[in-house]
């Protein structure tokens, strides 16, 4: 049976800031959590006990303060050896954080955010959440808006987010031949985040806010429109689509994921083939060079499975140089976060590898003028860093020695990982250690590095003016509402949406 | 646990009734890896609550934690396939059985 992080948590008294396991996201099955895992949890309890109790504060306040996160990476240092940057201080007072990671120091913008599958969750009772100025529908995908806002803007500094989807098809007519809108378009259960939706919560966020904090992705892919007859690409249904993603819902980056088939084509795509590159022609017209790919994650279909392989990456990048390709999870495959991984060489201790990590790597090695081929960091940087600091060594040195820190962009996969402060302040302390640079190449990471990382290189990407937008964000109503979220006493709640086994 | 080999079955790549998504593919490619001796425990009388126990792999709201997939399979889609996938092992067994991919 598996169950979501949160009720894990709550069954078993855990209150922990930063996930003490890894957690699925419906891509790939978990590891359970190992034994140094276990340690780390148990001396977060600990060690957050002592200095609730000394400060005379109750422990869930203790934990939702950025102290409570600074004790989360004294445990690990505890625990895998010395890797994070956390001082003992930051663990006893807020001014010590305060201090060492100066509020706004980052323009964080994070490229991978998602709802939470319009599950009601049970912060929807309480009074600040009531009151927080949405005017929503009073059901589930409300609340999972409402709870997106929260748990990204509120409870992380996230200054901006890409809401990226998952493949759903819309259907475009009815059987009179009416023009379906909205929720028409994706008729009964399954459509998690179609374009319409990712597109309406955008709009509603921005309008909200009286600035643009959201952007968003469409979905609209190579298989989404098939012609059974001549088992080929249904073009004119699929114009019709990128139109009305492009100017209807005025969508930022295209979202695909090559080993889903919601057209029932048969099968997937790949970017390297007729169809994709026929796409990119059609959207390259209509202004549209921002494609953003799932790599890496997939099931073990036969048929399905090989096309997250990023292999193909290679052909489309080199063909289409003025598009831009963002290849997410950086696309590693299965590697340290599932069970079997070891006996399956899917990392490579020795090298440093990780299976399909290593293919996206090998692209840029053979090709190093090519530079419209971005690494994303979403569920890749985060679950290294809680299987074992080194592992995120690896993976983020790998993609600044060959990708270079100018192409590895931030995101997080959140909600799936509640909120996100714990991985922002994960690669706030995070640092490669000397001999790791010196045994595999990899160079330290500098703060500019992370600046780039954290927003500078998506909004090069995304065209955002960072300089106006840090005038424009501190004046807006987002800022507002948050301001009196904190001042009403608005805490993170430190719940995580993901799977993990019941009895794990 | 997902075996990463490939098993010595392909249900998955058997003729579908109607056009599949990723989901029917996914979900075919799932009993592809389950174990021959667990797949014959199954008793077709068995509740549905007792084949999600049997099965360990459902999650809390009822559906089958299977990646990748767009659409949601609850047990009733699950039974069904299941089912279906047992006919096919019944019969290619002996054939492959005799001769492993």
């Amino acid at each position: 049976m598996w169950i979501r992080k949160i009720l894990r948590d709550l069954k078993k008294g855990v209150d922990s800031p930063m996930p003490t396991q890894v957690v699925s996201n419906e891509e790939f099955i978990p590891r359970r959590q190992t034994e140094q895992q276990k340690q780390v949890e148990y001396l977060i309890g600990e060690l957050a006990k002592e200095r609730a109790k000394k400060l005379g504060m109750d422990r869930r306040a203790f934990m939702a303060s950025t102290m409570g996160l600074a004790t989360c990476f004294l445990a690990s240092n505890k625990v895998f050896g010395n890797y994070w940057d956390v001082d003992e201080a930051e663990t006893w007072e807020e001014a010590a954080y305060q201090e060492k990671w100066p509020k706004g120091e980052y323009f964080i913008i994070d490229v991978q955010t998602h709802f939470t599958n319009g599950q009601v969750l049970p912060f929807r009772n309480l009074e600040f959440v009531r009151n927080m100025g949405f005017n929503l529908k009073n059901d589930a995908e409300a609340y999972s808006f409402q709870n997106f806002v929260k748990e990204i803007f509120f409870d992380s500094e996230t200054e901006m987010v890409v809401i990226s989807g998952v493949p759903t098809r819309e259907q475009h007519r009815d059987e009179s031949g009416k023009i379906l809108v909205d929720q028409e378009r994706t008729p009964g259960p399954g459509a998690i985040l179609p374009s319409w939706l990712m597109a309406k919560s955008k709009k509603i966020l921005n309008e909200l806010a009286g600035s643009t904090r959201a952007l968003c992705q469409g979905n609209l892919a190579p298989n989404h429109y098939w012609n059974r007859a001549t088992n080929s690409m249904d073009r004119a249904a699929t114009l019709e689509q990128m139109e009305r993603e492009l100017n209807l819902y005025k969508i930022d980056s295209w979202k695909w994921y090559c080993h889903f088939d919601p057209g029932r084509s048969g099968g997937g795509f790949q970017l390297d083939d007729e169809n994709a590159f026929w796409f990119y022609e059609e959207s390259r017209k209509r202004g549209m060079k921002l494609f953003s790919v799932h790599k890496g994650y997939s099931y073990q279909s036969r048929t399905l499975g090989h096309l997250a392989n990023p292999k193909d990456v290679e052909k489309a990048a080199l063909q289409y140089p003025d598009i831009n390709f963002v290849i997410y999870h950086s696309a590693i495959k299965h590697g340290p976060n599932e069970p079997n991984w070891k006996e399956s060489n899917k990392y490579d201790p020795t090298t440093g590898d990780f299976e399909w990590h290593s293919v996206l790597m090998d692209i840029k090695k053979r090709n190093p003028r090519m530079n419209n081929v971005y690494c994303e960091i979403g569920s890749f940087f985060g679950p290294l860093a809680i299987a074992d600091p080194v592992l995120a060594m690896h993976g983020m040195g790998k993609n600044i020695k060959y990708y270079g820190a100018d192409h590895v962009l931030w995101g997080t996969d959140c909600l799936w990982w509640g909120s996100p402060q714990w991985v922002i302040d994960a690669f706030k302390r995070f640092q490669i250690s000397d001999e790791l640079c010196e045994r595999f190449g990899y160079k330290k990471i500098t703060r500019e590095d992370k600046a780039k990382i954290f927003g500078l290189n998506a909004a090069r990407l995304y065209g955002i003016d960072v300089k106006a937008r840090r005038k424009a964000f501190p004046a807006d109503t987002l800022t507002r509402l948050k301001t009196a979220y904190l001042e009403k006493g608005g805490q993170r709640s430190n719940a995580a949406y993901g799977w993990v086994r019941a009895n794990d | 646990m997902i075996s990463m080999q490939q098993p010595i079955w392909n249900f998955e790549q058997e003729p579908y009734d109607e056009p599949p998504d990723e989901t029917s593919i996914n979900l075919r490619a799932y009993f592809d890896r389950m174990d021959d001796e667990k797949m014959q425990q199954y008793r077709p009388e068995w509740t549905d609550e007792q084949v999600m126990e049997w099965d360990e792999n459902f999650r809390d709201d009822g559906n089958l934690m299977l990646l990748c997939c767009e659409r949601d399979v609850d047990v009733k889609e699950y039974r069904k396939v299941l089912e279906e996938c047992i006919r096919y092992r019944n019969r290619v067994r002996g054939k492959i059985k005799a001769s492993p991919l």
